[in-house]
Formats: structure tokens, C-alpha cells, sequence
């Protein structure tokens, strides 16, 4: 089930309906209603990740209280350690054990083992990322462990970000649901509002910037530069458009149930350095690397200076590529990332400025553009293709700058529309750029509102796509 | 050493790693400070490990929500506790 | 803002957005969604049942003139409609309750009754559970909205816009007949031919015979042969693609043979036919060429029916 499929409609109905009207304004009945939803939603998604998360949340929740209990010294370390490497080990099966045989087949050139395909249980990335970062926060005594269980399973279920994130801490998340959600209107109306973008975002803008970046791709070989740059375009827009549109959706879903969770992007096509950037792009996956990976090793080396920085960072970004998964293309990806640094480092400047620093000027604007291509062109090596492949093509892409680019697949009325409503996607972001999201526009007078949501409604009865496939990133 | 003595010698790293004069007061935060982020924060940590002769742990700097947490941090180190 | 003027207004948007989609239904046809009119009909008597090269050969008007029999068009295509639960699910929902003097024309072929795989893990695939008739719980009455809303990948606006722009390639006709506008141009067939061919020849290691269809089929059989006759129809495609599929299941004529013979049902191969036709890709007849077909099928029926009554 997806928050874009016909039967979510009926599901987020009832459990709106019930939490506000019918069920007693009592926080046991509101959790009890978003986990028996929960459950349903996963259930109904992959009844075998319910299953596996519940045993997992289980027997994390009874292992890290009994850590608790411990004392400190070398038995409380390697309890610690041993409760990561489960966590790790299950997340290595599921998600990376196939991909490495594979690797080290084509490696040693030989084909020994066939494991077939191994089943992915859903959202496994994003929930063995939460329980790893709930061992390390308890044992760094930055929460107590949650002694509700009842409680502790809302938290791992919780439908809104279960497929696709955000990584919620638990000291984050579950103080919410000690005490009694109130309808407060605005904030339900700003959850629809938000909602309503991210379903914009991903029906209308990424439908379409996938079907143009499909049809840009029909014969890579051969492609113009321009074309090939086009293409990466189109695919950066489209994966920034469907994870940022999941991640609105499930923001807006969660402040109708009174819930608050991390918005996971902040206009990062807006930044204009890649610190910037890395601030604004998928902020919870950036926000744990840099708290558990990052600062501690950063930590450990912090008088090698640039140098134990940049190694810091390197690890980091090589964490971000594995998150994705172990082929050569997510490899690679992470390693330009950090390798992007590099001038930052070495000048001393800051990894990552404010959000919502100055963007005006022309000088910010070239900058925000140069660093939009880049990032676009890196993004063909999270793609199921190989890194030699990707490679190649990004060379074409220079080789072939000066040919002849090919209009008739960038031309014509589909494509103009296309055109048309990432400028129209953009332009409501930039208008918003200082607000949490993009259709955040309580601040401006009801008919200029109303034309907003007129706008975005009459976009999606038109141009809305449906072809299936669920979200970009519910596959890691 | 007092703790008011402490929230000066760490303006003054402040201001070499910012190069401007920054207000100390115990609600500071990085969020305040433009530029003050994971970077600039290991500088930060080293130089005032440096000049108090300290050494932080990990788990101690996880901890710490704002100035008020640091300078009773470094006190508490200064002091040996 | 008051708890009453929010409800109002969302309620009053809601509805609006409900409104502008039920204003679309009406421009729902057989250009918009092809099988719409196989789903929107009334309960039938007569039905032809298969995939698409049934879709496209088979007219139900032709039917209609030769026989006198209204039947409707139920097939739809090889990852749809392959002999399955899901698609006899659906036959016995579109056949009305007490009809007993019906006519069921069952294209077959290799296909229909095999099975594809995984190529990688050897798991079979079940398409039809991944389609649109596993997907419906009404398959009867107009306008089936549960349809539409399942079937139709678009926002609901380019519902009239499509309509406006009538360029569509492909029509779903009301008494289930698609029609694919393709002109015959030997080049373009010569094409598409070999195209189909490579495909299907690409498949053969991953396609087999499936006992499990047979016998979905064998049990759709003795279904429909409570609410009349049955006749099965191997239609014509061409040589090589035939190759193909005597490759993929060379005992195919004489399984069907056996089968019709247990059930008193009735085989016509056409395959000795495949020069009479006109493919548009080797194996779906042209439409140019789809009245010949059904005339041939009807007129073999109507022998049959002639027989019997002496």
C-alpha cells in the first residue's frame, strides 16, 4: 500500500475520523488506534517485514534494557557492540548479502553460488537505522531505554514514515504519545496542506520527469551530450520530486494525527555549496551519519586536523553510499560525495551552513545551478546500472557536449507540460523557500491561498500519473 | 577556576575561530552562532582541550544542549571530578 | 478558525473534488480504457474468452448477423486473461445465473496454458494476481466506476482531454471487441513480426506448459458447459511464429483434442488457415481481417450445430 493508492484513501479517512470524533481524547486510545493502523498498513504492505520487525523491535526492546541495567565496564561495551552487530548482521542478510556474493563472484570471476534473490522486507533500512541509533543513544546515556513496550512498537510501526523514513529517534518521537493529541486546526490544516504538495510533488512532477527521462533514455549510446545532461536532469528532479513528495506526505499525514516527525528535505536544490546541500537532502539519514559515524570518528581524530576531518567525512559519505546498497554505483556515489568536500576542508571553511542563508544575486544563483547539475549527474550512480556504465555515460556526456542534441525528444506538448509544472514545482518552493515545506502558506491572504490550492488541485486532476511502482526509495 | 573565568578564556577561542566577538552566556547554542557547526565544533573541542588541559570522552559532548553544559563540563574536568 | 467553519470547508472541498470526478464518468469509453466495456456491461449468456489475439480477431457483430447470438468479447490479454482462477473468477461473475443455452468460444493456444518464471530465482509468475481483474469486485453494470478507478493510471482530467484530442490508436468497442487501428503496410508487419518473434523465442527457456492452467481451463470447461455449448478455437498465426510454439509445447493440438473430446466440447484448429490472415505482428489478426476470422469461426460452428440437429 502507498499513500498515492486508491486504498490508503479509506484507511487515513477512518483513522482520522476515529482519532478526532470518535475515540475518547486520551492518549491510550490514540496510540492504540495509530498502532493497530500501523500494524494494518505494514500488514497489508509485507506481512513478512510485520512479522520480522515485530520479533526484531522485540527482542531489541528486551536487550537494550537489560544493557541498561549493566554496569559500566568491558561486559556493558560488549553487550553494546553485540546488540549493534545483530542489528547490522540482519540488516547485511537482507540487504547486502547478495549484492557482495555477486561482487566477489564477478570479482574472482566465477560463479559458484547462485543465491537467487532474497527477499527485502520493507522500510528494513530505515528501522535497523533507528534501532542502531537507540542502542548508541542508550548507551551513551542520552535516553533512558522506553520501558513501554506497547509504546516502543507505535514507534517502530509508525505507518507515516515506516516505508520511506524519516529516521526518527525514539527521544524524538515518543514523548509524543505520553499525553493526548488536541485538534489544533491549524496544524491540521498545515498537515494537508502539506500533504497536498507532497501528493503534487509526486503524482504530477516526478511522474512526469520520469516518463520524459524514459523516453530522453531510450538509446543512451547514441545520446548528444545535451540530451545525456537533460536526462541526468530529468532523474535528479525525479527522485528529488517522489522521496521529498513521500516525505511531505508523510509529514502532512502526521501532523493531522497531532504527530510531529523531521522533514526530510529543505529545498536542497537552493543551496549553493554541497555543505548546504547536505544539510537540506534527506536531513534524517544525514543527521544519524553525522551523529553516530561522523562525530565520532572525527572525535577520535580530531588532532590529525584536516586530515582526521576528511576521513571523518570520507566515512560518512561511504556509510550514505552502503545505506543505499552495496553495488558499485551506490560505492561510488558516496565517495564523490565526500571527495566534494575535499575544497571545503582544505579552505577550513564550515561543512554545512544555515539553512536558509542568502540566495539572491546572480553569483548565488550560478552557484545554486553549478551545484544542481553536479548533484543531478552524481545521482545516475544511485541507479540500478552499474558505476562503469554510469561512467561512461557521464564521459559521453562530455565527449558528446558539441553534438547535435536531439529536439525531438525534448520538444513537443507532453514535454511542455513537463517543463511547465517543474517550473511552476519550483517556483511555489522558492516562493517558500523560508518555510518548513513548500505549500506552507498560512502567511498570505485566503484568496492568494485559495489560488494556491486551486492551482495544485486542478494540477493533480489533470496530470496526475498512477504507473505503479510505489516510491524511489521504499527499495532501500 | 571560576566559571566565569572559564566563560572568558573560551570567548576568546570563540573569537579566533570566528573572528568576531561573540556573547557568552549559558543558553548559548550552535544554532546561534553562524558557522558554528560539526566542523568547526571538533576546532572548537580540541582548542579548548588545549588551553584548559583537559580531555573530553565522547559520551561528555554528546551531552551537551548548550554553553551552560560546556562550561560545566570543562569546570568539572578542571576540577578533576 | 471554528471547528464548524473548518469541517464546512473542507466537506465543501471534498465534495467538489468528488463532483469534478464524477462530471468525468461519462466520458469513460472503450478510448480511454479499452477493457472498460467488457466490465460495464450487463450479465451475459454468450461469451468469447482469451487473450488478446481473441480480443482483436473475434466480432461479436459477426456473430450476432451469422448466428443470432448476442456475445460479448471477454478477453483480454496474456498477463490478464492467461486460464487462471482469477480470469474464471471473472468469466462466472460476467455469465448470468441461469443461462443454459449460451455459446463460449475459448481461444487457445501454447501460452494461455503455460507458465512463465523468474529467470533468476525460477519463481513462477502468477501475472494475472498483479492485474486488473484480480483487482475488481463488480465486473457488471454501467458505469463500473470501481473500473475506472482501478484501471486508469491518470488523474481523472485527462480523462476529457484524451477525449477531446480523439487520437487513440486502440478502441474498445461496447460488445468487447478491440479494434487496433493499424493499416497494412508489409514493411512495418515484416517488423513488428520479427520483433514478436525474437521476444517470444527470448521467453522459450523461461516458459512451459503448466498443468495447473490445463486444469483451469479443464474446469472452466465443464463450468460453462452447464450454461451451453462450448468451442475451443486455435487461431491462426503466422509460420514462424507457429515454430515458436510447437518449440514451447509441440503435443499442444492433441492435449486440446483429448480435452474436447472428454468434455463434449468442440476444436477448431485454424492454423491450416494462417494464410487467409493478415497479422499486424505475426500473431494478432489485422482488424481489416477480423470479420473473415469471425466468419469462419461462425460458419464452423453453424456446421456443427447443423450436424447435431440430424
Amino acid at each position: 500500500m502507498s499513500f498515492t493508492s486508491l486504498s490508503f484513501i479509506p484507511l487515513i479517512i477512518a483513522v482520522m475520523l476515529l482519532q478526532w470524533v470518535v475515540l475518547p481524547k486520551r492518549a491510550f486510545f490514540q496510540n492504540v488506534l495509530i498502532l493497530v493502523s500501523s500494524l494494518a498498513f505494514v500488514a497489508l504492505s509485507d506481512w513478512k517485514a510485520a512479522i520480522l520487525i515485530a520479533l526484531s523491535g522485540a527482542i531489541n526492546f528486551v536487550l537494550v534494557s537489560k544493557m541498561h541495567t549493566l554496569a559500566e565496564g568491558t561486559v556493558k561495551k560488549w553487550f553494546f557492540y553485540f546488540g549493534c552487530i545483530l542489528n547490522v548482521a540482519l540488516l547485511s542478510y537482507f540487504k547486502y548479502l547478495h549484492d557482495l556474493v555477486a561482487g566477489l563472484q564477478s570479482l574472482f570471476s566465477t560463479d559458484t553460488f547462485n543465491l537467487g534473490k532474497i527477499y527485502l522486507p520493507l522500510g528494513i533500512s530505515f528501522f535497523t537505522f533507528q534501532l542502531i541509533g537507540y542502542w548508541i543513544d542508550v548507551y551513551n546515556e542520552e535516553t533512558e531505554p522506553e520501558k513501554d513496550l506497547f509504546v516502543f512498537f507505535t514507534y517502530l510501526f509508525y505507518f507515516p514514515k515506516f516505508v520511506s523514513g524519516p529516521i526518527e529517534r525514539l527521544q524524538n518521537f515518543t514523548p509524543q504519545l505520553k499525553s493526548a493529541r488536541q485538534f489544533n486546526i491549524p496544524q491540521v490544516t498545515d498537515g494537508m496542506r502539506q500533504f497536498l504538495w507532497g501528493f503534487f510533488k509526486k503524482t504530477v512532477v516526478s511522474a512526469h520527469c520520469l516518463l520524459f527521462y524514459k523516453s530522453l533514455y531510450a538509446s543512451p549510446d547514441s545520446m548528444s551530450g545535451t540530451n545525456l545532461l537533460l536526462a541526468a536532469v530529468m532523474n535528479g528532479i525525479y527522485v528529488y520530486t517522489d522521496f521529498s513528495g513521500y516525505s511531505d506526505m508523510a509529514c502532512g499525514i502526521s501532523k493531522g494525527l497531532g504527530i510531529r516527525i523531521t522533514n526530510n528535505f529543505a529545498f536542497p536544490f537552493f543551496a549553493t555549496n554541497i555543505g548546504e546541500f547536505w544539510k537540506r537532502w534527506h536531513i534524517s539519514l544525514t543527521t544519524w551519519i553525522m551523529t553516530y559515524v561522523y562525530t565520532p570518528i572525527a572525535f577520535i581524530l580530531r588532532r590529525q586536523k584536516k586530515m582526521g576531518t576528511f576521513i571523518a567525512i570520507f566515512s560518512a559519505f561511504i556509510i550514505v553510499g552502503i545505506w543505499h546498497g552495496l553495488k558499485s554505483g551506490y560505492l561510488v556515489y558516496g565517495c564523490l560525495q565526500a571527495l566534494f568536500f575535499l575544497p571545503l576542508v582544505l579552505k577550513g571553511g564550515n561543512m554545512n551552513t544555515s539553512a536558509g542563508s542568502n540566495t539572491s544575486g546572480i553569483v548565488s544563483f550560478l552557484r545554486m545551478l553549478a551545484l544542481f547539475l553536479l548533484v543531478c549527474i552524481t545521482a545516475l550512480f544511485v541507479r540500478e546500472i552499474p558505476a562503469s556504465q554510469t561512467l561512461k555515460e557521464i564521459s559521453a556526456l562530455l565527449t558528446r557536449a558539441t553534438q547535435a542534441p536531439d529536439l525531438s525528444g525534448v520538444l513537443g506538448v507532453t514535454n511542455a507540460i513537463c517543463w511547465a509544472l517543474i517550473a511552476s514545482c519550483f517556483a511555489v518552493e522558492w516562493i517558500n523557500r523560508k518555510q518548513d515545506h513548500g505549500l506552507n502558506i498560512q502567511r498570505l491572504t485566503a484568496p492568494v491561498r485559495w489560488s494556491f490550492y486551486i492551482f495544485v488541485i486542478l494540477a493533480i486532476f489533470f496530470f496526475s500519473e498512477f504507473p505503479g511502482g510505489g516510491f524511489i526509495y521504499a527499495q532501500f | 577556576m571560576e566559571r566565569a573565568d572559564i566563560a572568558i578564556e573560551i570567548g576568546k577561542i570563540l573569537h579566533s575561530v570566528f573572528k568576531k566577538d561573540i556573547e557568552i552566556h549559558d543558553n548559548l547554542s550552535a544554532k546561534d552562532v553562524e558557522g558554528w557547526d560539526s566542523l568547526t565544533h571538533m576546532v572548537i573541542i580540541t582548542k579548548i582541550e588545549d588551553h584548559f588541559s583537559v580531555k573530553f570522552k565522547l559520551r561528555d559532548l554528546n551531552k551537551l544542549n548548550n554553553m551552560g553544559n560546556l562550561l560545566d563540563l570543562v569546570k568539572a574536568k578542571i576540577d578533576g571530578i | 478558525m471554528e471547528k464548524r467553519t473548518f469541517i464546512l470547508k473542507l466537506a465543501a472541498v471534498c465534495s467538489l473534488i468528488v463532483l469534478l470526478h464524477v462530471a468525468m464518468i461519462p466520458f469513460v469509453d472503450g478510448t480511454i480504457l479499452i477493457y472498460f466495456h467488457k466490465c460495464s456491461s450487463p450479465k451475459q449468456h454468450s461469451l468469447i474468452i482469451g487473450a488478446s489475439r481473441a480480443s482483436q480477431a473475434l466480432m461479436p457483430s459477426v456473430f450476432k448477423d451469422s448466428l443470432g447470438i448476442d456475445i460479448m468479447n471477454f478477453a483480454f490479454n496474456g498477463t490478464t486473461s492467461p486460464y487462471s482462477k482469477v480470469y474464471s473468477h471473472a468469466i462466472n461473475e460476467k455469465i448470468e445465473d441461469n443461462s443454459t443455452k449460451g455459446t463460449f468460444i475459448l481461444c487457445v493456444e501454447p501460452w494461455s496454458i503455460g507458465m512463465l518464471r523468474d529467470s533468476i530465482t525460477g519463481e513462477l509468475k502468477y501475472t494475472e494476481e498483479k492485474n486488473i481483474l484480480n483487482e475488481l469486485c463488480f465486473f457488471n453494470g454501467y458505469p463500473n466506476v470501481e473500473f475506472i478507478a482501478k484501471d486508469y493510471d491518470k488523474g481523472w482530467g485527462n480523462i476529457a482531454y484524451t477525449r477531446w484530442r480523439k487520437n487513440s490508436s486502440i478502441t474498445g468497442h461496447e460488445d468487447g471487441w478491440i479494434e487496433v487501428m493499424r493499416e497494412i503496410d508489409s514493411t512495418d508487419i515484416a517488423k513488428r513480426t520479427k520483433g514478436k518473434a525474437d521476444g517470444m523465442r527470448s521467453s522459450l527457456p523461461y516458459f512451459s506448459f503448466s498443468t495447473e492452467r490445463l486444469n483451469e481451463l479443464t474446469q472452466l470447461i465443464a463450468q460453462l458447459k452447464k450454461h451451453g455449448e462450448v468451442y475451443l478455437v486455435r487461431l491462426p498465426v503466422a509460420k514462424g511464429i507457429f515454430e515458436i510454439e510447437e518449440e514451447l509445447n509441440p503435443t499442444f493440438d492433441s492435449l486440446i483434442t483429448t480435452m474436447c473430446t472428454s468434455y463434449n466440447a468442440h476444436y477448431f484448429n485454424m492454423q491450416p488457415l494462417h494464410e487467409e490472415m493478415v497479422f499486424n505482428d505475426g500473431h494478432h489478426i489485422n482488424r481489416q481481417y477480423a470479420p473473415k476470422c469471425s466468419s469462419m469461426i461462425a460458419s464452423w460452428i453453424k456446421g456443427i450445430a447443423t450436424s447435431e440437429k440430424k
